[in-house]
């Protein structure tokens, strides 16, 4: 049933991975949970980001029980730069997450505005153009807005991480037409869809529309059942992806009987 | 008022004080940091083959950094 799909991986900067879910590792009742809705999701890559430590706050531990929690899941690590604000400390932060957790992906957030969170279109390219020349693979968070996007995909960036709405609304994708674009005019980058994705069914539009693949957190883990929820995007994201690969119908605006009408029993019947 | 033979510095924003000529790395053991970690020293990122060989002196803010949850 699937052999159209069997070998469809989506790749980031050279890496195979077959599941289109990426997911975060905040926000979770508990580790359990957190641990249980990562591994139900599927997801291949997970996120994760730094903090100031304190053994006075953190516990025994110093808080590496949570660290030890994401090592025990086997999969590839993703840290982000939340909470950056400059070039300088997301360039910083970078290289922070580069020697801890021993990967060149970073996740670059530069936050523009506190209201939405909205990235800083013009901090982003500085601290991409920064990283890259530091060896970095970088995933920018970046707004739906094609001509920024154009310009990380210059500086090298085999990723685009585009709003589907600001982080953390669950508004789905705000602006169909703009994401489409970005998909449409970087046939050869991979597009992941970061934020704003509230419900499945948003995840299957973007999927539809041919994102390559859906950055998950605060949808799942803040359902009601974050694990069933996980279960329920992933179906959802296979879904988008199987519509998209079988080509959706074109949309008309005028109806067409599905029945054939040649020969029924009330042909050119007057009404 | 820091002792003669005694720096003060900060480590995650909190006042701390170490030995004169103490290195990044004395501090973070004086500081019971707990691997794995990464470090700022006044804001720009400190390689852990540099933690043994960088001096501190007063008024020097050390941030030790390590994962927590994120999206």
């Amino acid at each position: 049933m699937h052999d159209l799909t069997s070998d469809d991986c989506v790749t980031i900067y050279g890496t195979k991975l077959q599941s289109r879910l990426l997911i975060g590792s905040a926000l979770y009742p508990s580790p359990h949970i957190m641990k249980e809705a990562i591994l139900e999701s599927k997801a291949q890559i997970v996120t994760l980001s730094l903090s100031r430590q304190n053994p006075k706050t953190n516990g025994a531990s110093g808080g590496q029980d949570f660290w030890q929690l994401i090592q025990s899941l086997g999969l590839h690590l993703l840290p982000n730069t939340a909470g950056c604000h400059t070039v300088n400390d997301a360039v910083n932060m970078a290289k922070m997450s580069r020697e801890l957790f021993q990967t060149d992906w970073i996740k670059l957030e530069l936050v523009g505005d506190d209201y939405n969170l909205q990235p800083d279109p013009i901090a982003l390219v500085k601290a991409t153009e920064l990283l890259i020349k530091d060896g970095f693979k970088v995933l920018p968070y970046c707004t739906d807005d094609l001509v920024i996007a154009r310009h990380l995909v210059d500086l090298g960036c085999e990723v685009l991480m585009p709003w589907g709405s600001p982080i953390g609304t669950g508004k789905g994708i705000l602006n169909p037409y703009a994401l489409q674009a970005i998909r449409d005019r970087f046939p050869d980058t991979t597009i992941i869809v970061d934020s704003g994705i509230g419900k499945p069914s948003h995840a299957t539009q973007a999927m539809e529309m041919g994102v390559d693949a859906i950055l998950l957190n605060t949808a799942v883990a803040h359902a009601n059942h974050p694990v069933l929820m996980a279960q329920a995007f992933t179906k959802a994201i296979e879904a988008g992806r199987d519509a998209y690969l079988a080509g959706t119908m074109t949309e008309r605006s005028t109806a067409s009987p599905s029945t054939p009408t040649i020969d029924s029993p009330f042909w050119h019947q007057n009404p | 008022m820091s002792k003669s033979n005694q720096i003060q510095i900060a480590i995650n924003a909190t006042p701390f004080q170490v030995a004169k000529e103490s290195t990044v790395e004395q501090a973070l053991t004086e500081f019971k940091a707990k691997p794995p970690y990464a470090v700022l020293l006044n804001g720009q990122f400190l390689s852990n083959s540099l933690y043994s060989k960088t001096y501190l002196v007063n008024g020097d803010q050390l941030e030790v950094i390590s994962a927590i949850q994120g999206g």
